[in-house]
């Protein structure tokens, strides 16, 4: 019986070499200290350089396009640039699960930035600097930026959301104020959507009312149980209760903008959609004002973009970076712009004629003044406001200042 | 072979494995000891040694960035990887113990084959053993790929999982960039008592994790039965057609059929449409609001009544005949016999498929994070919803959190509630004496 | 004879009151897989409709699958799958069919402690593991391939002997006796005599492991890190259904889906009998 059990282990200790033996190859990183060597030097031209890049699904035909691009830009080295589809919401869990694994350069959201850099996942953008702060929108830039030091490269910046209406039933006139909006759909039978269950939406109340910040210690500080907080809280259900608000979301308004629906509030990826579905009834504005503690408050919102990050743990940092400048550059973000509707954070391109004339994008850019950076919001935030919202559409039986005050301190637990 | 050199053989044997066997002819044997030997070495100079010495604080070095002039970037500067020192430690550990495991045997091997030398016996070659492999030692054939996959595969990343809540692994020590360390029961002490909001959360997600498990597990087990008992019902017609359908369910995958049910339920629905054009309501009904938790146990319903409706007609058609004849005999009645046989006899046969379908439903991830997410959220919870199992919340604390160490503590605590439960149910009702009995 | 006519009469009325009950049911049942098939033939695009029957039918949404390959290569995925389908599904069988063997068969001290051992560690949640389960795989260099996937979803089969031990126990012991006796080892017994012997319980861990690859995503996407020629298709259909992408590919994705079904129900109605058989072994020769 020994014997035999020592044969076994004998085989299995084999085995355990074998995968020893295979890890021992310079790319798994043994522990200590361990330089990473840039061989590129400072001299371009003659190299061969392998580039992973992570993109999304429906965004690689871009991405391919762009690398053409670098490539016949860069004729002094050859480039074997290989992508991958990571949405840009799994970047972060994607590279920390195994960061030397990871892309060179990753597309990823604005609100992973604190994390990445947390987890000492990106490089800090240092080559051509300069330009990339003069080039791009400053609120863009901000959002790139941690600590005073640029971060990622500003990609897109059209995250947000604002207010779609049917022109034919909602005048421009109307849809400045909400209780025009409840109003002209009661009196029409048609609907309004605004989902107060989706912390990311229900934001904008509590913006609209409130502050939001962040503590040294990296936790959340919001004062949404003050008696603004309550008002935003009780304007909220006054909305939910008007009798032309319904539940749902994107979906819904995909299908039923125009039929039964009035107006919505939804970001620039439903821009198409609503084109199609309303027609010459497309419109589309700023998120409108509401009567908060009897007074007209402009709704608020959270907006953001996709940024552009080169890997720590990249062996080309120089190239990836390189390559990162020039897919967030003018001439990229024209392109994406063109081929996706995608907004542009470059001062050039968001001026163009093209750009201006995006309805979506320019209601965006009207909302994006009353819009608070999405970057530095904590995940016990999403959970608590969410939870919030999720009352109010179920109907709140208690009273809402005691939600609120567990809500605020859920976020700032 | 004189007293002495039985003396320097035994000596070398305990330097180099497999000498003891090699010098008294077992040389096949002697060799794979050695080889052992020398992967062993190999294994831990080039991979073990350097993660066993950081495992005792899990890396200290941490990765820091210098500026590169002629490049113009910051250039990282690699730090020790906390995670991977915790797993290829723990790996090295695993080999460790087995080689000295390895080593003892060789001892003893060696004084063995002294002794049958000493006696005049000849120890068993080669070809001896490798024959018993094939008889009396056959459970080592069969069980030797499955315990290496095991191991690799399944004890390894538990052990390692176990050893995360002991450790501070978090978002805020999130390798490569920073380190993480051990830091004792901290982890335990805050679910239970330091961190009211969460021990609550704790404390209500568990209520309803053993709700929804005893729950969901007694209406597909009734229902099951039921519908195989309908369907098996003297002059029903076309009985295999009926079988098929509820069939069909099970081979759709799960991500697909539960997210259809999602839409079909969802506020804006098509049940609540077609519910509105027939006139039967005129609020739409909030499956998944205002009767989350019915919804979801029903949704499970439909998911595994056909498994159950499966086996208990297998077993409904092989409940020996004579236990129905005797008891016909004794002047019972047809809701009699069911009572008092079917259903014990039923009971009996599937009391194992009972508790695998329990513990499946404590760890029924699928139902909920593809059907509700968790949802509706709710501020009695801390980060979680009120249809959220415990699996369901660890996972959200792993991907959504990042936060390695209350989700492993979590697992822990899963892991003894589910464990304990299942080793003695199976050993109360569905393992020991039975399966003799049947021999 | 009025009585007897009553009795007949209420018989046959039960008889159909049953029937439609299991109309209705089969009706519940099926509702979700017939909305399925609607929605994977509706012309118009979208995640939602708020009307039941598509306005317009058509057969483009299954084309698309396998025409439109450059976003979505869905012939590529199917492959993938089904290849790590057949695998995983030969090496589980074995793996569960050896382990089972040896515990209903054979005796040998330790043998009760670890089939305690087995069952228990069979219940720690497994994705906790993930991230360590993919490290041991880089180790071996098999992130990003087939051969990765195939090892996971079979490395832990063991953990599910019981069913298979159930069956085997019903098999009486005086076959291997007399076998023995006869001369045989007890690796004849297993191969000559006790696999044989064992058709159902074969087809059904056979199946029930077949169908597992097909329907997990998770573990999938941790492994293969975005290398989208290696996804499966729960993975890449599960593409489809990001925000920016849902309106136009819903309808797609749902398409895909029957794709992907229809050849498991179909394998699973063949195969019905077996299953059965399999599963109920400790009773259907007890």
């Amino acid at each position: 019986m020994k014997k035999l059990l020592a044969l076994t282990l004998a085989s299995l200790l084999l085995l355990a070499f074998a995968a020893g033996c295979v890890s021992a190859s310079p790319s798994a990183g043994t522990p200590g200290g361990n330089t990473n060597t840039d061989g590129s030097g400072s001299q371009p031209g003659g190299e061969t350089v392998d580039l992973l890049v992570w993109g999304p699904q429906e965004g690689m035909e871009f991405l391919n396009k762009a690398i053409e691009e670098f490539k016949n830009a860069h004729p002094e080295n050859t480039y074997n640039i290989t992508t991958a589809i990571v949405n840009e919401g799994d970047a972060k869990s994607r590279l920390l699960e195994d960061p030397e694994a990871g892309a060179d350069v990753f597309a990823f959201a604005d609100d992973q930035l604190r994390d990445l850099v947390g987890a000492g996942a990106l490089y800090e953008i240092t080559r051509n600097a300069g330009d990339i702060k003069s080039r791009n929108v400053s609120t863009a830039v901000d959002i790139c930026t941690l600590d005073g030091k640029l971060m990622a490269y500003p990609q897109t910046g059209d995250n947000g959301y604002f207010l779609y209406y049917d022109k034919s039933v909602i005048s421009a006139e109307d849809a400045k104020t909400l209780d025009a909006i409840l109003a002209r759909c009661n009196d029409t039978g048609m609907k309004f959507i605004y989902a107060v269950n989706e912390a990311w939406i229900t934001a904008s109340w509590f913006l609209a009312q409130g502050t939001l910040g962040l503590g040294d210690d990296g936790k959340q500080i919001v004062d949404f149980n003050n008696a603004n907080g309550l008002a935003a809280a009780e304007a909220m259900i006054a909305m939910v209760n008007s009798g032309a608000w319904v539940t749902g979301w994107n979906e819904v308004m995909t299908d039923s903008m125009g039929d039964t629906i009035a107006a919505g509030v939804s970001g620039t990826w439903m821009a198409n959609d609503m084109i199609t579905k309303l027609g010459d009834n497309y419109a589309a504005t700023k998120l409108p004002t509401a009567t908060i503690g009897g007074r007209q408050v402009q709704l608020s919102s959270f907006f953001g973009g996709k940024l552009v990050g080169v890997n720590s743990q990249s062996k080309v940092a120089v190239h990836a970076m390189d390559f990162a400048d020039f897919l967030t550059g003018e001439t990229m973000q024209a392109l994406n712009f063109e081929m996706r509707g995608i907004g542009p954070t470059n001062i050039k391109v968001a001026d163009s004629a093209d750009v201006k004339a995006n309805i979506a994008l320019a209601a965006f850019a009207e909302q994006a003044k009353y819009a608070y950076p999405q970057r530095d919001v904590q995940g016990s935030y999403w959970d608590a406001v969410g939870a919030f919202g999720s009352e109010v559409v179920n109907g709140i039986t208690g009273s809402p200042q005691s939600l609120l005050d567990e809500m605020v301190a859920q976020i700032m637990e | 072979m004189g007293q002495s050199k039985a003396k320097v053989i035994t000596g070398l044997n305990f330097a180099v494995m497999g000498a003891g066997c090699a010098a008294r002819g077992q040389v096949a044997k002697g060799i794979l000891l050695f080889a052992a030997q020398c992967s062993y070495i190999c294994f831990m100079v080039f991979f073990g040694a350097g993660y066993l010495a950081g495992f005792r604080t899990l890396g200290v070095t941490e990765q820091t960035a210098a500026w590169n002039e002629s490049l113009q970037i910051n250039e990282t500067i690699k730090g020790d990887n906390s995670m991977l020192i915790l797993l290829f430690g723990i790996l090295s550990l695993a080999v460790t113990a087995l080689f000295i495991y390895l080593y003892i045997v060789n001892i003893r091997l060696g004084f063995k084959a002294l002794q049958a030398e000493r006696e005049g016996r000849r120890p068993p070659t080669f070809r001896e053993d490798l024959r018993s492999l094939w008889n009396d030692k056959y459970h080592l054939v069969l069980l030797t790929l499955p315990a290496i996959g095991l191991l690799a595969f399944t004890v390894l990343p538990q052990i390692f999982m176990v050893c995360m809540a002991f450790t501070n692994f978090d978002k805020t020590h999130q390798p490569p960039g920073k380190l993480f360390t051990w830091v004792g029961f901290d982890n335990f002490k805050e679910i239970f008592w330091s961190n009211p909001r969460k021990s609550q959360t704790f404390l209500r997600i568990l209520g309803w994790t053993l709700t929804w498990a005893v729950t969901a597990t007694a209406t597909c087990y009734f229902g099951g039965i039921a519908l195989a008992l309908l369907i098996n019902k003297k002059g029903i017609r076309l009985k295999k057609m009926w079988r098929s359908f509820f069939v069909i369910t099970i081979a759709v995958p799960q991500f697909v059929s539960l997210l259809l049910i999602r839409q079909f339920l969802n506020d804006n629905g098509t049940l609540n449409i077609l519910l509105q054009n027939w006139g039967l309501i005129d609020q739409p009904i909030m499956f998944f609001r205002d009767y989350a938790r019915q919804t979801v146990l029903f949704v499970n319903f439909w998911i595994g009544v056909p498994y159950t409706m499966l086996i208990t007609t297998g077993i409904l058609m092989n409940i020996p005949a004579d236990l129905y004849e005797s008891a016909r005999m004794d002047g019972a009645g047809p809701f009699l016999t069911f009572r008092k046989i079917t259903v014990p006899y039923m009971f009996f046969v599937t009391a194992p498929y009972l508790i695998t379908q329990f513990v499946g439903n404590i760890n029924n991830f699928n139902v909920i994070y593809l059907l509700t997410g968790g949802e509706p959220k709710s501020l009695d919870y801390y980060k979680a919803g009120k249809t959220d199992l415990l699996i369901t919340w660890l996972y959200k604390q792993t991907v959504d959190e990042q936060d390695y160490k209350l989700a492993s503590t979590l697992g822990i605590i899963i892991f003894i509630i589910i464990g304990a439960f299942s080793l003695l149910s199976f050993n109360l009702f569905a393992g020991g004496g039975k399966e003799e009995n049947f021999q | 004879m009025k009585s007897q006519g009553f009795y007949r009469f209420r018989k046959t009325a039960a008889n159909v009151l049953c029937h439609v009950f299991l109309g209705v049911l089969s009706a519940v049942w099926l509702i979700p897989i017939a909305w399925l098939i609607l929605n994977s033939l509706r012309e118009e695009r979208g995640a939602y409709t708020s009307y039941v029957i598509p306005k317009g039918f058509t057969l483009q949404n299954y084309v698309n699958l396998f025409t439109n390959t450059k976003t979505y290569n869905f012939p590529q995925w199917f492959l993938n799958t089904f290849i790590v389908a057949v695998l995983s599904c030969l090496i589980t069988t074995l793996i569960v069919l050896m382990v089972s063997f040896v515990f209903s068969r054979l005796r040998f001290p330790s043998r009760r402690k670890l089939m305690n051992i087995l069952l228990v560690l069979g219940m720690f949640p497994g994705f906790m593991s993930m991230v360590a389960v993919y490290h041991i795989l880089k180790l071996m260099n098999l992130t990003q391939t087939l051969t990765g996937l195939v090892i996971v979803y079979s490395a832990g089969a063991a953990l599910v002997y019981y069913i298979a031990k159930g069956f085997f126990d019903t098999i009486p012991r005086s076959v291997d006796e007399a076998a023995t006796i006869d001369g045989a080892s007890k690796n004849t017994i297993f191969w000559r005599i006790t696999l044989p012997m064992s058709r159902p319980i074969v087809v059904y861990t056979l199946l029930t492991s077949f169908m597992a690859p097909w329907a997990d995503f998770i573990f999938v996407s941790v492994l293969m890190k975005g290398k989208v020629d290696k996804f499966t298709v729960a993975l890449g259909l599960r593409q489809m259904l990001e925000r920016e992408t849902v309106s136009e590919y819903f309808t797609q994705f749902c398409a895909g889906s029957v794709l992907v079904s229809v050849p498991l129900v179909i394998l699973f109605l063949l195969t019905q009998k077996n299953y059965v058989e399999g599963i109920t072994g400790g009773s259907t020769k007890g």
